[in-house]
Parts: C-alpha cells; structure tokens; sequence
C-alpha cells in the first residue's frame, strides 16, 4: 500500500542518527577513494557508532541558515512543526563536514598543497554559513605514519596545516592508506562521533536559549515546537534518556495548547507523533509498561477530541494509526526480546485499530455519500504551491492561519468537500482485513482461541462487504465449527446467515443448501418468518428454480447473482448433492433403532428410523434408504416416492413421505436375515434421506451410523440427565429426546427345541472307562436332519488335561493316549419328532480332579420365515462337570516274623511284607486279582499267589495281603532296595462282562538292608505249663566270615527254674552255628518273662541286647497246671 | 444506549446454559472474552475477576464458580459495585444446583435487581 496522509512520516519512525557528510572523496573514479568510502558504509554492524555518512562534493551547497532573530516580540509562529525539519536534520544539515585531502608529510611541492586544502576547507566553511557545523580535515597518505614525536617535519607541518585552514590539532586527521584501512576508520568515525555529539549539544544549548525571550500568550507554539527540537537533537546526540524527558514535556505542551475546531488535526497530529517517540523509546528503555500507560493516556486525551463533525472519519482514520503504530512497536519490541502475555499482546491494539477501520468506514458512508453528479472542486483546494504542507497537520486551503474564526467559509465547504470525496475512494474493506488479519495472528500465538474465532467473523463479514464472497466464506466456515460444537447458537445463526448471502450471491448451490438446511434447523435461533422464507427458497431450489435474494444485499451483487442462478437452471446433470450431516444441525433429525439387541435368524429383523423435521412447514421427501455393513441388505431398506411428480401437491400433509414439523415420523423395516450371518453383528452404516428429485435438484442427507448430527450428542447427554417429566403423548407418537439410537444388533441361532440328556454314574475312577449316556430327543414339529454330537473335554481347560483324558464310542477296550479328548461332529443320523435316540461315550481320566465335559448336538431343520423357506442350523449344549478319584488307596508295610514293624530288613533274614487295599469309591469294586512282582534283589520264602482273587469290596473295606520274603546281603545299599510292584486288576462290580479289567500298578517301597554279625533264633513251644518241663533250643549264626568269640549268659527269672549253661564263653566259625539247649521249669501261670538271654560279642561291641530281642522271644504264656482229679470232677459233674 | 446488558453463564464445555439480555448485539464479545476469563481464573484468588476485558465500549465482569461455571456479564457502564449481584446470582445459582430436579439447560434463574 503507498503511504496515505495518516502514516506518520519515514523521518519520524526512523531512528535518528549523527549525520556526517565526507567531501572530497571520488569515488566513482578513485579506487583508494572507492575503498575508504566502502570501509566508512559497508557492512555497518550494531557495534559501531550511529552515523549516517554521505558523500558530497566540496562545494555543495548547504541549506541556508536564516539570519538570527534578536527579538521574538513581534513574531508570531504559524504553526507547530514544519513538514521539512525533520528531515533537514536527518539528511541535509551535516553536524560535521570532513574534508579528504591526499596530502602526505614529504610532499615536495607542500606549500602549493597546503594552500589548496586551505581553500577548499574555506569553501566549505562559506556554504555552512551561520552554522555550527563542524570541520575536519583527513589526509589520505600514501605512508605509514611514524610514531607520534619522532617525525619532525610532520609535526611541523601539520601545525602549519592547521594554521592555514583555521583548525584546531583536533580536527586534523591522518589516514594512512595500508593494510589496516577498517581500524582506521573505526577510529575516525568514533573521533567524528565525537565531534557530532558536541555539534548537537551546541545545538540543544541554542534552541534553549530562545526560551528566555517566549512568552505565553503568542509564542505557545514555539513552547512546543522547541521543546520538539530539543528532543529530537538529543536523539540525534543517541542520549535518549533526555530525549524522553524532553518529548513528555513536549507531549504535556502539546495538550496545553487551546483547542479549537481549525487546529485541532494539528493539535492531534502532533499529539501522535510525541506519543509515537515517547512509546519507541520506553519500549527501547524495556520499559513497556511505561509506553502502554503513556499510549493509554494519549488515547483518554485524544479520543473526544473529533474535530469537525463533517470529517470524523478523519478522526477515526486517525485513532486507528495510533493504534496499529502502537501494535507495531509493540510487536518490534517482542520480535527483539520482549514477553507479552494473554492479556498483554498487540493484538488488542491490532483489533482496536481494525474497530477504528470499520468505524472511519460506517462514518465516511454516512458523511461522503454525496450524489455522483457532485464534482471534484477546481481548482483543487488539496493542492498547495510546493505540493507539500509547510506545518504537520494543517489544512492545505489555510495554511498559517491561526485564527479560530473562519475567514473564507466558502474556501472552507470546498475543501471539506474534497476531503469527503477523497475519502470515497479508500478501500476501506481492505485496511480493515489487513489488521484483522494482524489481530488474528496475535490473538493465535497467544492462545486466545475464542477472540481469534471473534475476530475471523468480523474479517469474513468485512470480505462479504468487499464483495470477496470466496474469501468471506472460506474465513466464516472455518469458524462456524468452534461456535457449533461449543453451542453458541445464536452465534452461530449470525455467522451462517451471512454465509447464506455470500452463498446466494456466488450463487453456490451446495453451500446455499448446507446453510438453508442448518438455518432451518433447531440450532438457529431465526425467528419463524424468518426459517419460512428460507424454507421456500429451499423448496424452489430442489424444484430447480431460482430462490429470492437475501434481504439487505447489494443491489448490483443481487442483479450479478440472479444472473448466475438462472445460468444454474439451464444446466443439466450433476443436480444430485449429497450433503454429510454429522458435522452440522441440519433441519431434520434422524435415529435409527433396532428392536431388540439381537434377533434370532428365524424371525424377521425389525427396525425403526424416526424422523423429525425442525422446519417451520411440511416437507416432503422423495427416498429414504438405509446402508448396511452386509450390503446385501441395503436392497431391503429403501422407500422411494412411488407417484411422480404430478400427485406431490396431493397429500402433502399425508402419507409417510411427508413430515410434518414437530411430529416425529416413525418409518418401520421389516427384513430376513441371511442364514449365514449368524453369529455376525448387523450394523447400519448410513441413512440417506433425499429430498427434491432427480427432475429438479436432489439433496441426499447422509446421516452416519444410525443418525445423529453435530448438536445430538450432547442432547443426548441431557436428555439422559434430565429429569423433567415429559407430557403424555397419543399412544402411536413418542418422544424424539426419549428414543435411543441402536444402530447394530446380533444375528444369533433359532432356538432349538430338543432335550439332551445325560446319564451316568459319578465320580470317575482313575483310569476307568467312564460311561456317559446321551439320549437326544426331539421336540421339533418337522423332521431334523444332520443330528451330529460333539462331546468330550470342553475346550479351554488345563492343557494337562487334555494330555490325561480320552473320550471313544467303543468300551470293550482300553483306550490309550492315542484317542482324542474331544469327539466332534459324530453323525446320529435323522430324528423324527418325538423320537429320542442314545449314544453311550466312554471316558478315561487318567488323573484325579475336576473336569468339564461338553455334551454339544446340532441339527439341520427347515423352517419359514416371512413366507422364505430357510434352512436354519440349531445347537443345544450341555455341560456337566465330573469328578475324578483313585479307586482305592494302596498301604504296604515291612514286618518281622515276630509282626513286629521293621524299619529295616536283615539280610538274609526272613520278614513279612503286607498289603493293604483300602476302597475308596462308593461303588462296590471287583479285585479280579492281584500280583506281586518282585524285584531280583528279592526273593520269596513260600508262594507268590494272590490272596484275593475276585474279592468284592464295598466302600470303606479293604483286602489285605501277605507274602514271607527274604533279601540276600547285598552289602551297604544307599537308598535302600527295590522290593517290587504290586498289580491290581479290578472293575466296577456293575460293570458289564465286555468292560474291559483295569491294572493299577503300585510300585512298592524301598527297604534298608542291614547285615548283623550274628543272627540268634529260638526254637521253643507256643506255651508251657506250670511245674511242667520247657525245653528251648537257641540257634546262635556267624554271618560274618570271622571266627567270633561269644559271652553268652543267661539272667534268672522268678516265674523259671532252669537248667542248661548259665555263663559260657564260646568261640564261633564262620558261616558255623552253635545251638544252645535249655530247661525251663515255669513257676508261675500266666503271661511270663523267659530268663533272659544275653549275648555279648567282644568284636561287635554295637551288637546289643536290644537288638537281640528282635529275633528271640522275651515271653511265654504259661498255663496253670493241670489237676487231674478236678478234670474227672467236672467231668463227673 | 446505556444501561444496556448481556448476561450469560457459561458451562463446563463453554457452552451457554443461560442468557440474559437487554440489548440487541455483543454476544461475539462475550464469548471472544472467555480466553481472557479463562486466563484471569488462573491469576486471581477471587471468584468474582472484576472486569477482565474490555471491548471499546463494553465491559466484560466475570465471575467463576468453584465449579467452573462462568458467569460473564456485559455492561457498558463501569460498575464494579453494581457486579456484586453476582453474589445473588451466585446464591440462586447454588440453590438450583443443590435441588435434586436441577436440569443444566433449564437451569433459570430469576434476576431482579438489575
């Protein structure tokens, strides 16, 4: 955009610096000149001084300094600030003039050279005339320069330069021409630095010294201008700090100044260029705080202060600078470091100037709406002789005029009237997007998502006004969807009756539509004269003909767009517009609902799609057809306008195809699920109901899913929340919030209508085969066909089980790990109705515990569903769970011969070993026979043959057995020895003949084998009798292979007398045996204890008595004796 | 126009539960200004955030429940003491709540002493 008359000026905005011009340098021509030029501007980085350089011919001539005013008595300023001061101190007046000289030291011919420079320095000191501009000179050498002080004739000479040209040592500089050119000219662009710093003091100290001779009344201007200057030149002198203290003196000046209509645009655009510097330089001091208060009191002073009526636009173009300046200097300040927040950010100051932009517009249509026969005045009261102003912000047809009176109001008409002209031709519509746009970018980067959205409207609604209907749409339907999903209704009905102009006007059919069908809907907040005409033009367009114009449009764009809709009609084809509602509230409203969550695959699938139209009048629609996962369906589900045309005004009111607004249509479905669906879910995937027809315009609603738009899930919420009692209703309607949407259901099996049965006798025995009975019977009305049983372990249990059970059909033999645990689809053949028929299975559990069996028959059968034959598949199941137990428990035990418990075994020393079945089931059990396996360190002493040979045991009873064995020495087992296996064969006493035996085998305990050095045995009578002799005989065996010396003695009893060695001390042989005889003469009746013998072996001191006792008797029963007369005398008796 | 007003409560998805109004347009500036409510909420310790935003010549007052319900006032007179009706607000608004029969968008609450 070129700059208008409201941006501030490029001087004002520019930082201001040091202006030094360099004269005598050529560098078009002069390579060395080129060079020092290039190092002076090229590459100027932040760290070197703030200079402005220019090049200038030596005689330039400076703008003229006017003469010194004595007297400010009788002057009288004509306005504030001149339009060309600025800018004569930025880029015309030089604070230091340098004069480059190619002179060097041991130049011969100095005299001649030394003049020249003199006269050149002269020349330049004639066209600075009256100014305090400085000069220096630079001598470009060709040398490197000796050390300071050791160059005599240099020091001579420069003090006869300095001499001539009238300077002072410190305007004379020395510029060697060598490597190190930059450093050199850093250090004399720091000495001219200097040397400007002092130019614009002197200046400052100047400006204040007029002060003396204002006074209040005529000089309030200068009071201001001055203050103006003072500022400036300190920001020329980079000491910003005073330069801000002296603008806010100017800025406070500037308000005291009176006020009137005539100067007021001068009094402002002051007012904003102080205020511009003092907000530039607190954001530079990183003060913001400090410039938004300034700006905010610059704005409480300013904003009342409009000027004439007839140009307020001008006031309002005005505050919409201030504030868009102040956005940019807000948004500089961040881009170089500042922070800003949520609350704090330019965008605020974007939106207001944007607020300004729309205001200037309203006020410039109002004021400048001047008729087209009203001419441009001429000669043009805008143009001024220099085609500038002289004083910022003063009328051009009265310029230095400080009168408040008016002294030409005819002058004055003409030149508002220009103004109001001018004014005609801003685009305005394009200034206000662009600080929108500005806002919007704020307001997004700092996250304020909903004045963005705020802010997008006003640039889609100020796009519409501009007649850029694409744009306008693009931007509003960006933002419809936050205030849709958020609920803001009525927001959202502001938004969408715009876009339905812009749409109308572009005459877009689609968009036109959308817009209609939402703005007809519950989430508009139209009033119903309103929802009616739209919904006419609705109806036209479906029948293909042109809708009215949206009110308050342009008259041109409507001519434009009525064109454009009548160039729609004559089009053919592509008139079918399939519009996805689930992003918007579209006027009608639409659920679909299952009846029930499954269905069995013999009865038809039932469902219903309610409608409702939110419209202010009936409406019909044309087809309604629902889409299934399974598409196959789809064909099922459709209802289509079977009259044409011509009968549409006929029953408009009636029949299913219309909808009436309000009532909620309840459309039902009827179809037959396929049978090979079963068990698979039926989902309706989309609803499309089409209003209009294919002779005119179709819009297709395409609701996804069972229905639902934008708005309903969160009705729904509500409606489940609420409490609220709802009226009663005619018995054929509901309520729309009450009905659920169930947009899926199940197809699952017909329901059989057999028995299954299951016989047997619980619980198993371990490894037995099992008999389970089936009986199926049939209850079915018709024949079924294809019985098949599946049973055995049901799937989904312990794999180990799976391992240990096997299921067959066949009992008479042992089924073995090869057999599965599982039996599937086992053919049973047809069944009539009322026929039953048995399967026997047989199952073995090899192990104990729980398991799961499944009992699982299907059938074929035919039936009818809605007049279709089908051929359903039906299953019953049944489970039982069955417990496994060990038929018996086994308990075996090693005894002497004594029947004495044995922890050990002797070797070669018989003992007993016992078996003990012990019925654990609660069926009688048959031992069909039972065997002893020895192990070969075993051996047996008498027959192995069993002692239980078909024994029937009930519960709780047991069997037992005993077998004499003998271990031969083996010498030291660890661990003991193998004795064996005992073997079992037995069957359930119920059992029928052909079931085959069970052998359980039981592995028999492992005994310690001890050897003993000497094994002692009794040969003696069962029992004695009082006074009656008692022979007993001890066997006394060296199992050892050494010759074993024997202590034998034997202790008295009191119940014996006895006869035999008392005490003996006798020697063994290996492998011998020694026989010890003795009398026992018993005492005493009853239960005695023999005397006691006792064996002591000096090689074996272990070999005890105790363990003697095992072998050897300790007691006899004695009977009393017998009378012989008293057994006559009973016998007598 | 003054004395002019738009009232608003703002629920837990920002939706409107309930309006007020006495004046024809602003209800862009209501909603815009819940970035700033929003924003304030977090700052203050207050429920009632005085004015948060202004927009040229409307004020925005907000207040907040502790359940994040917003209550969002637009005015176009500067009048904080004026705003402590939201205090009366807020009681008919702790009222309703607290009845078992509370409906959100019926929730109506009669505002008297504006």
């Amino acid at each position: 955009m070129s700059p208008t008359q409201w941006d501030f000026p490029v001087e004002l905005c520019c930082r201001p610096m040091a202006f030094v011009t360099l004269t005598g340098l050529d560098v078009v021509f002069n390579a060395v000149h080129r060079a020092v030029w290039d190092a002076f501007c090229a590459n100027r980085r932040a760290d070197r001084v703030p200079i402005s350089f220019k090049v200038l011919p030596g005689d330039h001539e400076y703008p003229k300094c006017r003469p010194k005013r004595t007297s400010y008595e009788w002057y009288i300023p004509k306005g504030i600030l001149k339009t060309g001061w600025m800018n004569k101190h930025l880029n015309l007046v030089p604070a230091l003039v340098v004069v480059f000289y190619e002179l060097d030291w041991d130049e011969p011919q100095w005299k001649e050279k030394q003049s020249e420079c003199a006269t050149r320095v002269e020349i330049v000191r004639q066209s600075l005339q009256g100014r305090n501009t400085k000069v220096a000179v630079v001598l470009i050498q060709k040398k490197t320069p000796l050390p300071p002080g050791e160059d005599v004739i240099a020091s001579e000479r420069a003090a006869a330069l300095c001499d001539a040209c009238e300077l002072s040592g410190k305007s004379l500089f020395v510029l060697p021409h060598t490597d190190h050119l930059v450093g050199y000219i850093i250090r004399l662009e720091n000495a001219f630095y200097e040397h400007a710093q002092t130019y614009y003091y002197t200046e400052i100290r100047r400006v204040k010294s007029h002060k003396e001779f204002l006074n209040k009344t005529t000089h309030q201007l200068l009071f201001v201008r001055h203050q103006f200057k003072i500022a400036f030149f300190s920001e020329l002198k980079q000491d910003t700090q005073n330069a801000l203290k002296n603008y806010r003196t100017a800025y406070n000046l500037v308000h005291e100044l009176r006020a009137h209509e005539t100067n007021i645009l001068e009094i402002k655009t002051m007012a904003g260029f102080i205020n511009y510097k003092i907000c530039r330089l607190c954001f530079q001091h990183n003060t913001p705080l400090d410039a938004i208060a300034q700006f905010r009191k610059h704005i409480d002073f300013c904003k009342k202060k409009i000027g004439s009526a007839e140009l307020s636009f001008e006031h309002a173009a005005w505050m919409s600078k201030q504030f868009q300046a102040f956005g940019d200097l807000f948004d500089e300040a961040i881009k170089l470091g500042l922070t800003a927040i949520q609350t704090q950010n330019p965008g605020f100051y974007y939106q207001q100037a944007a607020y300004y932009a729309q205001e200037r517009k309203q006020l410039a249509k109002t004021l400048c709406n001047h008729e087209a026969s009203v001419m441009y005045p001429n000669p043009d009261p805008l143009e001024t002789q220099t085609g500038v102003l002289d004083f910022y912000g003063q009328r051009s047809w009265r310029q230095g005029i400080l009168s408040f009176d008016l002294s030409d109001p005819e002058k004055e008409k003409v030149g508002i009237l220009a103004i109001q002209l001018k004014e005609r031709n801003v685009v305005h519509s394009e200034m206000i997007i662009t600080l929108l746009s500005n806002a919007v970018a704020q307001f997004k980067k700092y996250k304020c998502p909903r004045m963005k959205s705020h802010l997008m409207v006003q640039m889609g609604e100020e796009y519409y006004y501009a007649k850029d209907y694409t744009k306008a749409l693009k931007l509003l339907d960006y933002v419809m969807c936050d205030y849709r999903s958020e609920g803001w209704w009525t927001l959202l009905t502001s938004i969408l009756t715009t876009a339905l102009k812009c749409s109308y006007l572009m005459a877009q059919l689609k968009d036109y539509i959308t817009y209609s069908l939402e703005l007809l809907g519950r989430a508009s907040t139209l009033k119903d004269d309103q929802k009616s005409r739209i919904e006419k033009n609705l109806i036209n367009v479906l029948m293909n003909e042109s809708p009215d114009p949206e009110p308050d449009c342009d008259i041109l764009a409507v001519k434009t767009a009525q064109k454009l809709w009548a160039d729609r009609i004559s089009l053919a084809g592509s008139n079918i517009f399939t519009i996805a509602v689930q992003d918007f509230v579209p006027f009608v409203q639409c659920k679909a609902k299952f009846h029930a969550p499954s269905f069995h695959v013999d009865v038809p699938i039932q469902f219903d799609i309610y409608l409702k139209a939110d419209c202010p009048h009936p409406i019909r629609f044309s087809k309604l057809c629902v889409s299934f996962n399974n598409q196959e369906y789809n064909q099922f589900c459709v209802i289509e306008e079977a009259s044409k045309a011509s009968e549409v005004l006929e029953n408009l009111t009636q029949g299913k195809m219309c909808l009436v607004p309000g009532k909620t249509r309840k459309l039902l479905f009827k179809f037959v699920a396929k049978t090979e669906d079963v068990g698979k879910k039926i989902e309706i995937t989309s609803v499309d109901l089409a209003l209009g027809n294919e002779m005119g315009r179709c819009v297709v609603l395409n609701w996804q899913g069972g229905g639902g738009d934008a708005a309903s899930s969160q009705e729904a919420l509500q409606a489940a929340r609420s409490f609220k009692r709802r009226p009663k209703l005619p018995d054929n309607e509901v309520h729309w919030d009450s009905i659920i949407i169930q947009a899926s259901t199940m197809i699952i099996s017909r329901v059989p209508n057999i028995s299954v049965h299951l016989r047997h006798e619980p619980p198993a025995l371990t490894n037995e085969m099992y008999c389970l009975v089936v009986t199926v019977e049939s209850h079915e009305k018709t024949e079924i066909r294809d019985v098949k049983l599946t049973a055995g372990l049901k799937p989904g249990q312990d794999a180990n089980l799976t391992q240990k059970t096997h299921v067959t059909l066949h009992g008479t033999e042992l089924c073995d790990e090869s057999y599965p645990a599982l039996l599937t689809d086992i053919p049973l053949g047809d069944l009539h109705p009322g026929e039953q028929l048995e399967k026997m299975l047989y199952v073995r559990c090899g192990t104990v515990g729980s398991r799961m069996f499944l009992v699982y028959v299907s059938y074929l059968i035919n039936t009818t569903v809605e007049e279709k034959e089908i051929v359903c598949k039906c299953h019953k199941d049944e489970t039982v769970t069955i417990e496994t137990v060990f038929p018996f428990d086994v308990a075996v035990k090693f005894v002497s011969t004594k029947f004495e418990h044995l922890e050990r075994v002797y070797a070669d020393i018989p003992f007993l070993l016992m078996t003990d079945v012990l019925s654990a089931s609660p069926w009688a059990l048959t031992i069909v026979s039972s065997e002893l396996q020895l192990a070969p360190s075993m051996t047996t002493v008498d027959q192995l043959e069993s002692q239980v040979d078909n024994v029937v045991l009930q519960t709780g009873e047991s069997a037992s057995e005993c077998f004499c064995l003998r271990c031969p020495s083996l010498g030291n087992v660890e661990g003991g020895v193998a004795t064996g296996h005992y073997i079992i064969s037995w069957k359930r006493t119920s059992a029928m003949e052909n079931i085959p035996t069970i052998s359980t085998v039981i592995t028999l305990p492992h005994v310690i084998v001890e050897t003993i050095p000497l094994h002692v045995n009794a040969d003696l009578p069962s029992f004695g009798r009082v006074r009656e002799s008692l022979p007993v005989k001890y066997h006394l065996q060296n199992k050892t292979n050494l010759v074993q010396d024997v202590e034998i003695s034997v202790e008295p009893s009191d119940a014996f007398m006895f006869s035999g060695l008392k005490q003996i001390r006798l020697r063994i042989l290996p492998g011998a045996e020694q026989e010890m005889l003795y009398n026992f003469y018993p005492l005493m009746a009853g239960y005695q204890q023999l005397p006691s013998l006792s064996i002591n072996l000096l090689r074996f001191p272990n070999f005890t008595n105790q363990l003697l006792r095992r072998f050897i008797p300790t007691s006899i029963f004695v009977k009393p004796q017998g009378r012989l007369m008293d057994d006559t005398s009973i016998a007598a008796a | 126009m003054s004395g002019s007003f738009y009232f608003v409560i703002v629920g837990y998805r920002d939706n409107p539960v309930f309006e007020m109004k006495v004046l024809p347009a602003g209800k862009f500036i209501a909603h815009a200004a819940l970035d700033l409510t929003d924003e304030n909420m977090w700052l203050l310790n207050n429920m009632f955030l005085k004015t948060v935003d202004k927009f040229n010549e409307w004020f925005v007052s907000a207040h907040v429940t502790t359940g994040h319900m917003r209550f969002i006032m637009l005015h176009d007179i500067r009048q904080e003491d004026g705003i402590k009706n939201f205090t009366d607000v807020y009681d008919l608004y702790m009222k309703t709540v607290h009845n078992i029969w509370w409906v959100l968008h019926q929730f109506y609450v009669q505002v008297s002493n504006f």
